[in-house]
């Protein structure tokens, strides 16, 4: 039975790329593209999770966390291939202005770390079962 | 399950200090923090201000949803490029990315000025500046997108 490829893009790509944003984001790297990438890497592996009728998120056979888990490694794994074939220019030593941006994008991800590791088990709770709200976005896209 | 709403749509939304307070903090008599994050902006605002610095002031983090005690706001000054650059200006990026700054004023600070596609460092600074704004972009568990953004006279 053929499986409802499109949906299931639909529903991964909304969902990963809200979870794993931040990975691409920590490395500098071309985000956008990336994401694209990873996301086909991602759609193989869930797809072979897909049952017979197509249902992916409503029927899994493994929970939420567990597949959110999966998805963290899968991602790390594409971050450091990404990060070891990416070489970026070397900026200007003495530039103080690149000094302050770079400490801006440090300090700004050093935060949202902080931040994420001291509400990580908050927002275990609330992760599972999927919010109306990011439900009824799903549906709609 | 309801998630906190951001209070401002998507981005950009050009906003004047007085309707960010409005927003963000009138609307809030009861909150135990937003006062005092509040407090912190103003006194970023008015450092900022003083140097006559051509910008924009961005506000984001919890501050900007529908919660009733938020824990931050963030507030970056970017500043595009082909400004003067002097050492006022410098002075007072270092203070903004001062990370001493952020414990003291309950707002997470942070600035950058922008490159010119001709600099060597352009393709460096935007990289940084692509990581600040997606942090600004998503506001926690909603999802969505906007902040307001104050132009500095």
């Amino acid at each position: 039975m053929s499986r409802p490829k499109l949906a299931l893009e639909q529903r991964l790509n909304f969902w990963v790329s809200q979870e794993t944003y931040d990975f691409y984001a920590k490395l500098a790297i071309r985000r956008k593209q990336k994401i694209s990438e990873f996301l086909r890497i991602v759609l193989d592996k869930a797809t072979a999770l897909v049952d017979e009728n197509g249902e992916f998120l409503d029927s899994l056979p493994m929970s939420q966390d567990d597949l959110m888990s999966m998805m963290r490694k899968v991602a790390a794994e594409e971050v450091a291939k990404a990060a070891a074939s990416q070489v970026l220019p070397s900026p200007p030593p003495e530039d103080p202005y690149v000094s302050e941006a770079r400490k801006a994008a440090e300090n700004t991800l050093g935060r949202d770390e902080t931040r994420r590791s001291k509400s990580s088990p908050e927002r275990k709770q609330t992760s599972a079962p999927l919010p109306a709200k990011r439900t009824r976005n799903l549906e709609q896209a | 399950m309801s998630l906190p709403e951001p209070l401002f749509g998507p981005s950009p939304v050009v906003s004047s200090v007085a309707q960010v307070e409005s927003v963000c903090v009138n609307h809030y008599p009861e909150s135990a923090t937003r006062p005092h994050i509040w407090e912190g902006f103003q006194t970023t605002h008015t450092k900022v201000a003083d140097t006559k610095t051509p910008g924009n002031l961005w506000v984001s983090g919890d501050f900007v949803v529908d919660h009733d005690d938020p824990g931050f706001a963030q507030v970056h000054l970017r500043v595009a490029a082909g400004v003067t650059r002097d050492g006022i200006l410098l002075d007072l990026l270092g203070w903004l990315n001062d990370p001493s700054q952020t414990e003291r004023l309950s707002c997470d600070l942070s600035a950058l000025v922008e490159s010119p596609p001709d600099d060597p460092a352009y393709h460096y600074v935007r990289e940084f500046a692509e990581i600040v704004l997606d942090s600004f972009t998503t506001h926690g568990d909603a999802g969505k997108k906007g902040f307001p953004i104050i132009p500095l006279p």
